[in-house]
C-alpha cells in the first residue's frame, strides 16, 4: 500500500479478492464460503457438513506440494485422503468422519472455523504442515476430540483456550509452533495423558496445580519457563516422563519429588536450578534417564541417586557440585563434568569453583514454591541471619514473585513453608521417603520448604554428609543451623548475578544471568568424541519458508526453536547433553572463542551419555520430501471446489460476513523474533546412543496408509530411532515467520493461490537483529558465526541458501536429507 | 533397552508417535483395527508401537 493512503486499482482488486475468499465470525476467526452443489449426494446430512468443513479447509489451504487434497472432491469424502471414516458412536448404522491425519503433508493455510463442523471428530493429526493462525473457537464443538496434534506448524498468539473446552481430549500437541504468553492453569486440572507444548515461546511461572494433572508424560522444553518447580510436582500420580529442560526454572528441586514412583524419564537440564539434588530422588525406583545438567546445583551427590536400581544415565555435568559418590562412577551412562569435583577429570576452574562457594548459601525456603492458597500470611520472620546479600527480608510473600533471581527472598519465611500443605508435613517425622533408605525422611528444613538444599554451604565447604548416606533430605549436614526459622536467611542466594563469573577463562562462566549452560566453551571439546556425527546438518530453516512449494522445512530436523528471546540465553543447544555443546553464545558476546576448557574434555564418555538421547539413530531426517514428486499433476485448482462450478444456487454454508478491512489474520507477530539465535544444527550429539532408544515414536509403520494414492512423500518418520535429541533445538525459527497469511508470493511457483498481497508488507522486515548463527558442525566445532552485523543477508526470499548452513530463513528447499534411512513408511 | 522414550522423541519436530495412517496414537499395533475409534491402551507411554 503506498503511504499516502491512496490505493493503486491493482491494489484494490487484490483487497477486494481477499475479502470474498473469506469472512471471519463472530469470535474473529476466519471461515470460507462454501457452495455446495445442489446435485451432490450426501449419505447423511453428517457427511454434508464434513463435506462443507472440508471444501472450507481446501480453499484456506495455499500450498499443498503433495497433493494430499487433490482427491477432496465430491461427495465421498470418505475417500478423501486424510480423511477417516468410521460408523459413528452414536449410530452404528451411519458414517461419519472420525479422524484427519495429515500428517507430514507440508501443507500451507490456515484452520477455518468451518472444521467446527467436523462433530464425530477423534483425531486430528497435522503434524509437520505450514499451517498458521490459530484454531478456530468452533473446534469447541469437536466433543469426541481425543488426539489433538498441531505440531510443527506456525502457530501463533496466547495458548488456544479452546483445547480446555474439548471434554474428550487426551493427548495435546502443541509443540514446535510459535505460542506465546502464558499457559493457562486450567490446563493442569484437565483429564488430560499427554502434554507436549516444547519449543514455543510460552513464558510464565508454572502455577501450583501442576500436581494435579494426570498425564503420564509433559514435556515442556524450550519455551521461557522460569520461577518455581511447585513442590506439587510430586503429586502427579500418574508421571512417567518429564521433561523441563531448557527453560528458566530457577528455584531449588523439591524434595516431594521423591514420590514418583512411576518416573523413567526426569530431564530438567538447562535451566537455573540451584540448591543441591534432594536425596529423596533416592526413591524414584523407575528412573531410567535423569539428566540435570547445566544448572547451578551445588552439594554432594546422594549416593541413593546412583544406587536407583534402573537408573541408566546420570548427566549432571556443568554444575557445581563438589562430592560424587563412587557408586557413580559405575553407572552405565553418566556424566559428570565441568563440576568441582575432586579428583575427577574436566571439571571446572578452581576459581570459578572457589567464585561459587563464596556465594552465600541457598535457602530453597524462599523461592516459596509450596502450594499457596493463602495470602500473604505474615510471617516473615526472618530473623536470624542478617543474611547478606538478603537484604530486606520482606516478609512479604506474595504469591508470585518469586521468580527471578531469589535475591530478595520474598517470601518470607520459612519458606513456603505455609503453603506446601501436602506433603511434608513436619519435619521429621513423617518419613516420605519412599522405599530408599536413607531418604529422605525427615523432611527437611523446618521450613516445609523443600528440604532440599538449604543451606547448601558451599561447596566445597563443607563437608557434609559426605557419608553416604544423606539421609536427611537432601539437605545434609547442617541440619541444625540452618533452619532457622524463618527460613532464614533469606537469601538471596544464589544468585545474583553477579557472582560467579570467574573470570577465569574457558569455562563457562556462568554468567549471571544465563545459564551457564550455554556455555560457551564446551562446543568443542566433548563433543568429538562422539561419535555420531551423524547428524545430518540440515540446514534447514525450518521454520520460515515461505514459499511456498519447497517442501521443505518443516520437518527437518534441526529445527529452529523457537524463539528467539532475547534474554534467555540462548541457550540452546541443548541438546545434547553433554556439555559441551555448542552453544550459544551467551548472550552477546558472539565471539566464539571456545577456548577448550580447561580440561577439556577427554573424557570420553561413556558411552551413553547423556542422555540425551539417543542419539543413535539416524537423524532422522527428516524426510524428505521429495518435492513434488508425486503426483499427479495437481489439478488445477481454483479455488472452487468442484470443477465443475455447478450452477448457482450455492447455498452458502454461514454467511459470510465479509468483513472487511481485516486484513489477514492477525497473527503476525510483530516483530519476528530476532532470532539471533544460534544455530546449532545438530549439535551434539553426543551421545552415543544411549540408552533409550528415544524415539518412541514410531515405529515401523505397519500398514499402509489406506488410501493413498500418494505417497505422501515423506515419510519422515523418523523416529524410528530415536535419537532424541534434538538437538537443533532451540532456535527459533529463523527469522520470522511469515506471519499467517501473508505469504507474499514470493516466487511463487506453482502455487495457485492468488498471491494476495499480503497486506501487511510491513512485517518482515529483516529482523530485526541479525542472528548469529553458528553452526557447529558436530564434530570440530567450527564455529562459524556469522556475526550479527547488521546486514542480514537474509532476504525472505530466496531460497538458496548454501545448502549448509543454512541461514535461517531460507527455506530449505529440499534438502535431501542424507540419509534417508527411515522407511517411511507407506 | 531399547526402550523408547515419546518424551526424548518429541524434541524432534517431526515426529510422531504413530506412523499408522488415520489411527489413533493409542492404537499403534501392527494389525490393530483402523479405526479412528479404536484405541489399545490409555497412556502413551505405555503404549508400544510395534
Amino acid at each position: 500500500l503506498t503511504f499516502n493512503g491512496d490505493l493503486s486499482d491493482n491494489e484494490v482488486r487484490l483487497i477486494t479478492q481477499r475479502q470474498l475468499l473469506y469472512f471471519r465470525d463472530e469470535f474473529g476467526d476466519r471461515g470460507e464460503n462454501v457452495d455446495v452443489d445442489p446435485s451432490l449426494v450426501f449419505e447423511n446430512p453428517r457427511l454434508r457438513n464434513a463435506y462443507i468443513a472440508l471444501q472450507a479447509w481446501k480453499q484456506a489451504i495455499l500450498s499443498d506440494p503433495n497433493n494430499f487434497t487433490t482427491n477432496w472432491i465430491g461427495s465421498d469424502v470418505c475417500s478423501y485422503t486424510g480423511v477417516y471414516c468410521a460408523p459413528a458412536l452414536d449410530n452404528r448404522r451411519i458414517r461419519t468422519v472420525a479422524g484427519i491425519d495429515l500428517n507430514h503433508a507440508d501443507i500451507a493455510g490456515y484452520l477455518p472455523q468451518e472444521l467446527g463442523l467436523l462433530t464425530d471428530l477423534a483425531l486430528f493429526h497435522i503434524n509437520s504442515n505450514r499451517f498458521c493462525g490459530t484454531v478456530p473457537h468452533r473446534f469447541n464443538r469437536l466433543k469426541l476430540l481425543f488426539e489433538l496434534d498441531l505440531s510443527n506448524n506456525r502457530f501463533a498468539g496466547i495458548f488456544p483456550t479452546v483445547v480446555l473446552q474439548l471434554p474428550s481430549l487426551k493427548f495435546l500437541d502443541l509443540r514446535f509452533n510459535e505460542f506465546e504468553g502464558p499457559v493457562p492453569r486450567e490446563l493442569f486440572s484437565k483429564d488430560l495423558d499427554a502434554i507436549f507444548i516444547n519449543h514455543n515461546r510460552f513464558r510464565f511461572e508454572l502455577p501450583d496445580n501442576l500436581g494435579d494433572s494426570p498425564v503420564s508424560v509433559i514435556v515442556v522444553a524450550n519455551n521461557h519457563f522460569h520461577g518455581c518447580i511447585p513442590t506439587s510436582l510430586g503429586d502427579m500420580r500418574n508421571l512417567e516422563e518429564i521433561i523441563f529442560m531448557e527453560n528458566g526454572f530457577n528455584s531449588c528441586l523439591p524434595s516431594q519429588i521423591g514420590r514418583l514412583k512411576n518416573v523413567t524419564v526426569f530431564d530438567f537440564s538447562f535451566n537455573e536450578l540451584v540448591g543441591s539434588l534432594p536425596a529423596s530422588i533416592g526413591g524414584m525406583v523407575s528412573m531410567e534417564q535423569l539428566n540435570v545438567a547445566h544448572n547451578r546445583f551445588s552439594g554432594k551427590i546422594p549416593a541413593t541417586i546412583c544406587q536407583l536400581p534402573r537408573l541408566e544415565n546420570f548427566t549432571f555435568s556443568y554444575n557445581f557440585f563438589t562430592g560424587e559418590p563412587p557408586v557413580c562412577l559405575g553407572l552405565p551412562g553418566f556424566d559428570d563434568r565441568r563440576n568441582c569435583l575432586p579428583a575427577r577429570p574436566a571439571q571446572r576452574s578452581p576459581g570459578q569453583c572457589a567464585a561459587f562457594s563464596s556465594l552465600p548459601p541457598v535457602d530453597c525456603g524462599s523461592f516459596g514454591c509450596g502450594r499457596s492458597t493463602r495470602p500473604p500470611v505474615v510471617v516473615p520472620s526472618p530473623p536470624t541471619t542478617p543474611s547478606p546479600g538478603g537484604s530486606p527480608p520482606s516478609p512479604s510473600i506474595s504469591p508470585s514473585p518469586p521468580i527471578t533471581v531469589p535475591s530478595p527472598p520474598t517470601t518470607p519465611s520459612p519458606g513456603g513453608s505455609p503453603p506446601s500443605p501436602s506433603i511434608v508435613p513436619s519435619p521429621p517425622s513423617t518419613t516420605p521417603s519412599p522405599g530408599s533408605p536413607p531418604t529422605s525422611p525427615t523432611t527437611p528444613t523446618p521450613g516445609g520448604s523443600p528440604p532440599s538444599s538449604p543451606t547448601t554451604p558451599t561447596p566445597g565447604g563443607s563437608p557434609p554428609s559426605s557419608p553416604t548416606t544423606p539421609t536427611p533430605g537432601g539437605s545434609p549436614p547442617s541440619s541444625p543451623t540452618t533452619p532457622s526459622p524463618g527460613g532464614s536467611p533469606p537469601s538471596p542466594s544464589i544468585s545474583p548475578s553477579p557472582p560467579i563469573t570467574v573470570p577465569s577463562p574457558p569455562s563457562t562462566p556462568t554468567s549471571p544471568g544465563s545459564p551457564p549452560s550455554p556455555s560457551s566453551p564446551t562446543p568443542s571439546s566433548p563433543i568429538p568424541s562422539p561419535p555420531t556425527p551423524s547428524t545430518p546438518p540440515t540446514p534447514i530453516s525450518p521454520g520460515q519458508n515461505s514459499p511456498p512449494i519447497i517442501p521443505s522445512p518443516p520437518f527437518t530436523g534441526p529445527s529452529p526453536p523457537s524463539s528467539p528471546s532475547p534474554p534467555l540465553p540462548p541457550v540452546i543447544p541443548s541438546p545434547p547433553i553433554v556439555g559441551p555443546t555448542p552453544s550459544s553464545p551467551p548472550p552477546s558476546t558472539p565471539t566464539p572463542v571456545y577456548s577448550p576448557p580447561p580440561p577439556s574434555t577427554g573424557y570420553p564418555p561413556p558411552p551413553p551419555f547423556t542422555g540425551y538421547s539417543p542419539p543413535s539413530p539416524p537423524p532422522p531426517p527428516p524426510p524428505t520430501f521429495s518435492p513434488s514428486p508425486s503426483i499427479p499433476p495437481p489439478p488445477p485448482q481454483t479455488y472452487s471446489p468442484f470443477p465443475p462450478p455447478p450452477p448457482p444456487p450455492p447455498q452458502t454454508y454461514y454467511p459470510p460476513q465479509p468483513s472487511p478491512s481485516q486484513p489477514p489474520q492477525s497473527p503476525i507477530y510483530g516483530t519476528p523474533p530476532p532470532s539471533p539465535i544460534p544455530y546449532l544444527p545438530s549439535p551434539p550429539q553426543f551421545a552415543s546412543p544411549p540408552p533409550p532408544a528415544p524415539y518412541y515414536y514410531s515405529s515401523p509403520q505397519p500398514p499402509p496408509p489406506p488410501h493413498y494414492s500418494l505417497p505422501p512423500p515423506t515419510p519422515t518418520y523418523h523416529y524410528i530411532s530415536p535419537p532424541p535429541p534434538p538437538t537443533p533445538i532451540h532456535s527459533p525459527p529463523p527469522q520470522s515467520h511469515p506471519p499467517c497469511i501473508e505469504y507474499s508470493p514470493p516466487p511463487p511457483p506453482t502455487v495457485h493461490y492468488n498471491p494476495p498481497p499480503p497486506p501487511s508488507p510491513a512485517h518482515y522486515s529483516p529482523p530485526p537483529s541479525p542472528p548469529v548463527y553458528y553452526y557447529n558442525s558436530p564434530p570440530p566445532p567450527p564455529a562459524v558465526h556469522y556475526s550479527p552485523p547488521p546486514p542480514p543477508v537474509i532476504h525472505h526470499s530466496q531460497p538458496p541458501p548454501p545448502p549448509i548452513y543454512e541461514g535461517p530463513l531460507p527455506p530449505i528447499p529440499g534438502i535431501s536429507y542424507a540419509s534417508p534411512p527411515p522407511p517411511p513408511f507407506y | 533397552a531399547t526402550r523408547r522414550y515419546i518424551s526424548y522423541g518429541a524434541l524432534r519436530r517431526n515426529t510422531i508417535p504413530c506412523s499408522r495412517r488415520g489411527a489413533s496414537y493409542y492404537n499403534c499395533r501392527r494389525g490393530a483395527q483402523a479405526n479412528p475409534y479404536s484405541r489399545g491402551c490409555s497412556a502413551i507411554t505405555r503404549c508400544r508401537r510395534s
